[in-house]
């Protein structure tokens, strides 16, 4: 009985996690778990803005490289977002294979009824403490 | 990966060696001085230290050519906190992503690391020298 209750209690609180992610992070989540290397040609329009990619040479190994840009991070602490009318912005404090502090700033616009990344900003952070606890866009601290 | 911490940082400090190339009176001058001051460097390598003391335009071209990555711009705002201590906030605009990184450096340490023959000579290889770049590393603060 205590093992159904305690499964029972994990299981809603995973799922209370997942739903309290917002759509921009839901975005995201996908974009993570879907792109890689091989797919990002065919993907690039499910996750980034026309803005973004028009001029892009995607055969460029190094704009690939970009693209894939969630690599930077491999471990996520908390993420925080905002969302005004069409824009919005996601930040996600995470950590790296050095286990160095790491956040991701992104802006994202509705297109086409999908949210679609339009700018990214990867922050090398100095330490947890300097961890951003409310949503940034990434011109907010960019210099 | 495109472009590491350790990379952005260590081109901070070779702007800043290439700058003192330039024009070692003026870059110090800049520097030295208590307050704010910046550096750029736009798309075509003009890179500009500008301060309360002066301006400086030199090329950003060389240390651009040895990141290896198409750049549109690099921003860093410095910020000498008295005692040679200087903060700054760095960042590197490339095609798609840009990345900031914030440190503090000791700027007399900076302009002295590697002042002798075998660092010139390094200096000037075009290619990337690993023990040069550990000690820009190391300086430019983790």
């Amino acid at each position: 009985m205590r093992s159904i209750t305690l499964f029972l209690v994990l299981f809603l609180s995973a799922c209370a996690v997942k739903m309290n992610n917002g759509p921009l992070y839901s975005s995201y989540y996908r974009y993570e778990q879907s792109v890689s290397v091989d797919n990002i040609h065919k993907l690039q329009f499910d996750f980034f803005s026309s803005n973004l990619i028009k001029n892009l040479n995607i055969n460029e190994p190094e704009i690939t490289e970009q693209l894939l840009f969630k690599k930077y991070m491999f471990k996520q602490k908390s993420h925080f977002e905002k969302i005004n009318e069409k824009v919005g912005c996601l930040s996600i404090n995470g950590f790296d294979n050095e286990n160095m502090p790491i956040s991701f700033n992104i802006k994202y616009i509705a297109e086409n009824e999908h949210w679609l990344i339009e700018e990214i900003g990867v922050l090398f952070v100095n330490s947890i403490a300097d961890f951003t606890d409310s949503a940034k866009c990434p011109s907010e601290y960019q210099n | 990966m495109s472009m590491t911490r350790a990379e952005v940082k260590i081109t901070v400090a070779k702007l800043i060696e290439a700058s003192y190339s330039k024009d070692k009176g003026l870059t110090t001058k800049i520097m030295a001085e208590k307050g704010s001051f910046k550096l750029t460097v736009d798309q075509s390598g003009t890179a500009t230290l500008s301060g309360n003391a002066g301006v400086l335009t030199f090329s950003g071209t060389p240390t651009l050519e040895k990141i290896g990555i198409k750049v549109k711009r690099i921003s860093i705002s410095f910020e000498n906190k008295g005692e040679m201590n200087i903060g700054y906030s760095a960042t590197v605009n490339l095609a798609v992503i840009s990345l900031t990184v914030n440190g503090d450096f000791d700027l007399e340490e900076l302009i002295t690391s590697c002042s002798g023959l075998l660092c010139s000579a390094a200096r000037a290889l075009k290619g990337r020298n690993r023990a040069y770049e550990a000690e820009l590393e190391s300086i430019m603060g983790r």
